[in-house]
């Protein structure tokens, strides 16, 4: 393409019309979620000094479906990176969590999300957002219980 | 509440986006929320304040990320594209797409909401929807700490789980919603 040819591409009224729209557009979607983000980050500012200590009072250990579901429980709540959940994980299955509870918590860290629930809400709808999580949630179950049913056929 | 939620028909077409001051009363909700246990526990309050503005520095640059790629996906993605790739007619192609895209995205959630709406409203399916959302639990430069502390087999395991699960979760979630949107429908013309 030639220097003029891309100069009068760049000046003709409808690109330039598509740079303001989806400027204004980008700026319209970062309005929208700027509050939700700000008040969920606010939240889980009140939620994660607590999770510590739910693992620390021995709500592991119980049982295999308690296990599953506290694992799944604090997962749900916790949000970040999957990294994290993956060396949290491991650290709980080194100091003994048995391997249901603990691929319950490393599942629904990232599939299950109730501290963003209503930012996905906002985002791509409320039906949506709560049949999502409450089905990551019962999926949950379902993979760590296969998992470790498979880990301990393989011996 | 949830006032900012994008209105779309199943072709994809964009019906209606009321603004959405829903969030800022969510904001409001929390702060008053903030209000009652700094009142309450005012050491703790100041604990949960110094989190959030340690987590909330290191999302600073995340949101300057969040506005260029929603600026650049507005600016050069177009609704044929997006129903070729991840509509209703994308077929198996469109799985792979929602799956390897979820795998590979990176970053915090709250980057990728705003362009996951975008696509829903431009004719993104529900299923593909979730199925991104669920394969983000598989981080591929991130797997050999999972190796590290609980072994190869776990790891295929653990991965093909996910996989197949963002499948099922994605078609559950899409009939689920789908029937809730037309048992609503029906009640409100029933009215």
């Amino acid at each position: 393409m030639t220097g003029n040819k891309l100069k009068r591409q760049i000046n003709s009224p409808s690109l330039s019309q598509r740079l303001v729209k989806s400027v204004w557009q980008a700026s319209s979607s970062l309005f929208t979620l700027l509050p939700v983000i700000l008040g969920t980050l606010l939240l889980t500012s009140l939620i994660i000094p607590y999770i510590p200590k739910l693992l620390e009072v021995g709500l592991y250990g119980q049982s295999s479906i308690i296990d599953a579901l506290t694992g799944a429980g604090v997962g749900g709540i916790a949000a970040g990176q999957p990294v994290i959940s993956y060396l949290l994980g491991g650290e709980l299955l080194r100091s003994g969590v048995s391997l249901v509870g603990v691929t319950a918590l490393v599942v629904a860290w990232v599939t299950v999300g109730i501290v963003n629930l209503p930012v996905e809400a906002v985002m791509l709808g409320r039906a949506f957002a709560i049949c999502r999580n409450l089905l990551s949630f019962l999926f949950t179950l379902i993979i760590a219980f296969i998992t470790a049913g498979v880990m301990h056929v393989l011996g | 509440m949830f006032s900012g939620e994008h209105k779309a028909t199943q072709s994809g077409q964009k019906l209606k986006k009321s603004p959405g001051y829903g969030g800022w009363w969510f904001l409001l909700a929390i702060l008053m929320l903030h209000l009652v246990v700094r009142i309450i526990e005012p050491t703790y309050s100041s604990e949960c304040l110094v989190y959030f503005v340690q987590v909330l520095y290191k999302l600073l640059p995340t949101f300057g990320l969040m506005f260029l790629l929603l600026w650049l996906f507005n600016l050069f993605v177009n609704t044929q594209q997006i129903s070729r790739y991840l509509g209703r007619h994308s077929g198996f192609r469109g799985w792979i797409f929602a799956i390897l895209g979820g795998i590979i995205s990176m970053g915090s959630i709250y980057l990728w909401y705003p362009l996951l709406q975008n696509l829903k409203a431009n004719g993104m399916r529900t299923s593909l929807l979730v199925a991104f959302l669920y394969s983000r639990a598989i981080k591929i430069p991130m797997l050999p700490f999972m190796v590290h502390y609980f072994g190869g087999p776990y790891t295929v395991i653990f991965v093909f789980n996910i996989v197949l699960f963002s499948v099922v979760s994605g078609l559950m979630t899409e009939r689920i919603v789908m029937k809730t949107s037309v048992d609503s429908d029906s009640y409100k013309r029933n009215q």
